[in-house]
């Protein structure tokens, strides 16, 4: 009856008109107490047996590898990470392509001519090659017209010695008529020698299209008015594919603009008549144009206000800080207690083909399992158990970004990473908006996403390589995917 | 709702879910819910094996038995049934048939093996001792006792997965206590007294 109430009070359901019965026989029967510290110590060895009985993690990863290997595990884990790791990457070099040709559009077309004016009938098929004809134009201060800005959208910039030189598009009628993309570059090249048209008149300069002009019938060429801009503005002829050679000098840049240009076209104009349009007494170079025009930059290269759409641009050094907000993940990875979600990093790169690529290394933080030994103690026995518990530790990265400029001084940036930490190794990519707020000071905020592997058996083998028994029941490899925001600052060197 | 709850929350959706909503999975293919099963009663099972057999190699070695049995018989499991009962059961007809295909039935010298030994040897001999000893229980009784003391079971779940009476289960386990007392008396009061 003894052995029964002792059974019976080790589990639990001894009453307590019971128990009390048995605490005041041990109280009052050595031999009853040797009995009862007997079953003390036979629940203490089975509880030691148990615990030194534990699978090892080499045991443990042989026998599911084992159940793997044959065929029971493998067709689903085979199955499933390997279509998750081909469509993964597929969707982020997916995404590239789609912003490439998005963004390359984009550039191309200018602002983005979404309907284009047919061309005329007479007008040949000119080539859609960039044009530039740069004209200096000698207009007396007095003598400048309202009609010619207005037409042209360009602001009169008069320099000290009177000329006004100015790059200005002499389009064809049919590039003109075509594209309003092609009639609205004010900074073209053709056949890539340009034409330059000085003007020797002081009292005004025209220019115009000169698909009919000319020996070559195919070229723009300047014309030197006879007149000023408003008398030529006034003698527009009614259809400027009509021109022969003969009425060349009758062909002002007003008449040019004003008759082939179409409204919206003439608007957009004015953006592209700013990438030459202040010169600040100093005729841009065709490269300076071309350069500008491909980097969607709307701004003269010299224009000391382009600086945000420059930085973007331009090649250099750049070194940001970053937060990650949060980590969203997928699968099991233990936490801790002192896990935190905002992990900060520095990143220095270096920026090339006009600052669309960047690489760089990111030194940084990331929440990541380790191992720590605790031992409890029962009678002379002491048990020592391996914990694993997420900690901050730092975790470097080498990163590869693109960017695509969306508009003056935002881009898309694409970005795939990889590195690790002394506790793991991942990789994944990232897509963010960058603006930059300053000349050289940008923020960028974004998603990624990555996919992480690590173990912890070099670390427990570390800790536990003195002591011979260790319940180490705890999983030794884990892997998974998590999804994280971020934003950082970055400044451009 | 934190950052931390949408963590964890997302973390944990496959460990807690129960053994029938796995056991849904595993029979779509799902390997992730498997492994989560395995992980659940892999340390159980084995201990179980380990204590029915007395060989650590035999019973790594029914362990992975068992689960590709649950894996292949993975339609023929109920949902709503007892899974625990259900792995136990495979898990004990693989224990049986290894110990009636053993012939390796050791004994032990309790003197020689306890002569001198002290401190932390004497610990690890007396395990050891444990282990022969509850290996010669008879199986009713082993199978009650390995189920109560190293997997936690309560006795209403070693009712279930046994199918036997409670009072038949609580006898088992306590005539198995008595008989290692008895045979490990000696072992005990040495630890006892230390």
């Amino acid at each position: 009856m003894m052995t029964n109430d002792i059974q019976e009070l080790f589990d639990g359901s001894l009453t307590d008109e019971r128990a009390a019965e048995l605490f005041h026989g041990l109280s009052v029967s050595p031999e009853r107490r040797t009995d009862f510290q007997r079953h003390i110590a036979l629940q203490g060895a089975l509880r030691a047996d148990r615990l030194a009985s534990n699978l090892t993690n080499d045991e443990d990863t042989a026998i599911w590898g084992a159940i793997s290997g044959v065929g029971v595990a493998a067709s689903g884990v085979g199955s499933g990470y390997t279509i998750g790791w081909v469509v993964k990457p597929l969707l982020f070099v997916l995404a590239g392509v789609v912003g490439y040709i998005l963004g390359t559009t984009h550039l191309s077309t200018g602002s983005g001519d979404s309907n284009p004016a047919p061309a005329t009938a007479s007008a040949p098929a000119a080539p859609r090659l960039p044009l530039v004809a740069v004209v200096p134009v000698v207009v007396p201060p007095a003598q400048q017209t309202p009609a010619l800005a207005a037409n042209t959208g360009m602001r009169p910039a008069v320099s000290r010695n009177g000329s006004d030189h100015r790059a200005l598009n002499l389009a064809d009628a049919a590039n003109s008529t075509a594209s309003s993309d092609d009639a609205a570059s004010l900074a073209r090249r053709h056949d890539g020698a340009g034409v330059q048209a000085s003007g020797t008149s002081t009292d005004g300069a025209s220019a115009a299209d000169a698909a009919h002009n000319g020996a070559t019938h195919n070229d723009v060429a300047a014309r030197n008015g006879q007149r000023d801009s408003r008398s030529a503005a006034e003698n527009i002829p009614a259809d400027p594919a009509a021109n022969s050679p003969d009425h060349n000098s009758s062909l002002g840049l007003g008449s040019g603009l004003q008759h082939q240009v179409q409204p919206d076209a003439q608007r957009r104009d004015t953006a592209h008549a700013n990438v030459v349009g202040h010169v600040d007494g100093r005729l841009l170079t065709p490269d300076e144009v071309t350069r500008a025009l491909s980097s969607g930059n709307t701004e003269s290269p010299l224009d000391e206000n382009a600086g945000h759409a420059s930085a973007l641009t331009s090649n250099g050094f750049e070194v940001g800080f970053g937060h990650l907000l949060g980590r969203f993940n997928r699968s099991s990875i233990p936490l801790g207690s002192n896990t935190t979600l905002s992990d900060p990093h520095i990143d220095l790169s270096y920026r090339f083909f006009s600052g669309s690529v960047g690489l760089g290394a990111r030194l940084g933080f990331g929440n990541m399992l380790l191992q720590s030994l605790t031992s409890t103690s029962e009678g002379k026995a002491s048990h020592y158990t391996m914990a694993s518990e997420a900690k901050q530790i730092g975790v470097a990265e080498v990163y590869a970004n693109y960017r695509l400029p969306v508009s003056r001084g935002i881009a898309v940036n694409l970005e795939g990473t990889f590195g690790g930490s002394t506790q793991h190794a991942q990789a994944g990519g990232n897509v963010s908006l960058i603006g930059f707020v300053a000349d050289r000071i940008g923020v960028h905020v974004g998603v990624g996403y990555s996919h992480y592997w690590y173990g912890t058996s070099l670390s427990s083998v570390d800790l536990s390589h003195d002591y011979d028994r260790v319940d180490d029941t705890y999983r030794s490899a884990f892997n998974g995917d998590f999804f994280e925001l971020r934003w950082g600052v970055l400044f451009h060197l | 709702m934190t950052l931390t709850d949408v963590f964890i929350r997302r973390q944990s959706d496959e460990t807690t879910l129960s053994d029938d909503e796995l056991m849904k999975r595993v029979r779509k293919e799902d390997t992730k819910a498997f492994r989560v099963l395995y992980d659940r009663y892999k340390t159980q099972l084995f201990i179980y094996c380990l204590r029915m057999v007395n060989d650590r190699d035999a019973a790594k070695d029914i362990l992975q038995e068992v689960f590709i049995r649950v894996h292949t018989n993975r339609e023929r499991f109920t949902p709503g049934t007892n899974f625990a009962g259900w792995v136990h059961t495979i898990a004990r007809n693989l224990c049986l048939n290894a110990r009636r295909d053993s012939k390796d039935h050791t004994s032990f010298d309790e003197s020689a093996a306890y002569s001198g030994m002290a401190g932390a040897d004497h610990d690890i001999a007396l395990q050891e001792q444990l282990a022969n000893e509850i290996a010669r229980l008879p199986e009713i009784y082993r199978e009650a006792l390995v189920l109560r003391e190293y997997e936690g079971r309560s006795y209403q779940e070693i009712v279930n997965i046994t199918g036997q009476a409670m009072s038949t289960v609580k006898f088992r386990i306590f005539k198995a206590r008595e008989i290692l007392r008895e045979r490990l008396s000696w072992g005990l009061d040495d630890l006892r007294g230390s």
